[in-house]
């Protein structure tokens, strides 16, 4: 079992960078086989972003269910839980809709972009 | 004039002072918004200097307040309705282009969004203060009386409007079109072509 504190990477759930160091602690540790415990404890402030990067990533380079069968996620609040779920769901629905990341990402950027 | 200021030197600089700082819709949608995470290249640079910012400024809550207009939020829920009609269209594969008011009117459609914009709205409360401002028939009348010596946009304009009446110092932004308003604001940017 291996377990990853978030807290010990970052105090908030906030940045993108942060969610892909968990990303990559959660990669090695599977490589070893082990099981993965991702605790949010002490962690009160969430960005999407760090949850796409976190897990989202990880859904969309395996499967559902080696995510959910792999990796067990604790001590998240509400909005943590809601943040979680919504990371998901947008991984989920971009392999159901065989959408490429790339494509994702042109379309936020031609939105974002202009200014 | 209006200082224009790096993230970089914003962060090498700090000296601990009391800051209120205004969040522009774009920064929002780089820090909450979930679709920023697939951007790549020269913008997810951008946009990961921006997350690395509200880092800092979290970290030095007690001194640096984050603040926003209702009305920013309200311009970003559109730019999310608009990407997440256009992701729509292109998963759909065919010619056919679903336009933005068909794709909102769809029952599930609005469902999926109502819950992207609730854990955008919640992220925001929890870094920032969200304020009302008006747009009253006097700011209206200013920014049209003034539209020709300005480069913003109204909803730009009702920002630094209301960062000047709540005593902001700076406005976070990737828009250009903050530079050169003489807003009495320093601005705070990873846009290039704004720092010289």
């Amino acid at each position: 079992m291996c377990e990853i504190k978030v807290v010990e990477i970052a105090p908030f759930a906030l940045a993108e960078e942060d969610g892909l160091k968990v990303y990559d602690k959660i990669v090695a540790a599977i490589a070893k086989n082990k099981k993965v415990v991702v605790d949010f404890e002490k962690i009160n402030l969430f960005a999407t972003p760090f949850f796409n990067a976190a897990f989202g990533k990880f859904i969309l380079n395996n499967n559902i269910e080696k995510f959910e069968n792999e990796i067990k996620i604790i001590n998240l609040n509400e909005l943590g839980q809601e943040t979680l779920n919504h990371s998901k769901e947008n991984a989920l629905l971009i392999l159901k809709n065989k959408l490429s990341t790339e494509t994702v990402g042109e379309i936020v950027k031609d939105n974002i972009i202009g200014e | 004039m209006d200082k224009i200021i790096s993230l970089n030197d914003y962060k090498n600089h700090y000296d601990n002072n009391y800051s209120k700082i205004y969040v522009d819709t774009n920064i929002l949608l780089f820090w909450f918004y979930g679709n920023v995470s697939y951007i790549q290249g020269e913008l997810s640079n951008k946009k990961t200097a921006y997350q690395d910012m509200l880092k800092f400024f979290v970290e030095h809550n007690t001194t640096i307040k984050l603040a926003t207009g209702a009305v920013n939020i309200a311009e970003a829920i559109h730019v999310i309705e608009k990407i997440e009609c256009d992701i729509y269209n292109s998963s759909i594969k065919t010619n056919f282009t679903l336009k933005l008011k068909d794709y909102r009117s769809a029952i599930d459609n609005r469902e999926k969004l109502q819950k992207i914009f609730k854990i955008f709205y919640r992220q925001i409360a929890l870094v920032a203060n969200i304020e009302d401002f008006l747009f009253t028939k006097k700011l209206m009348n200013n920014y049209i009386r003034t539209y020709r010596d300005l480069n913003c946009d109204a909803l730009d304009y009702a920002l630094i409007d209301c960062a000047q009446e709540n005593a902001g110092t700076y406005i976070i932004t990737d828009d250009i079109d903050f530079v050169g308003q003489n807003m009495g604001l320093d601005i705070l940017t990873a846009n290039k072509r704004a720092v010289v």
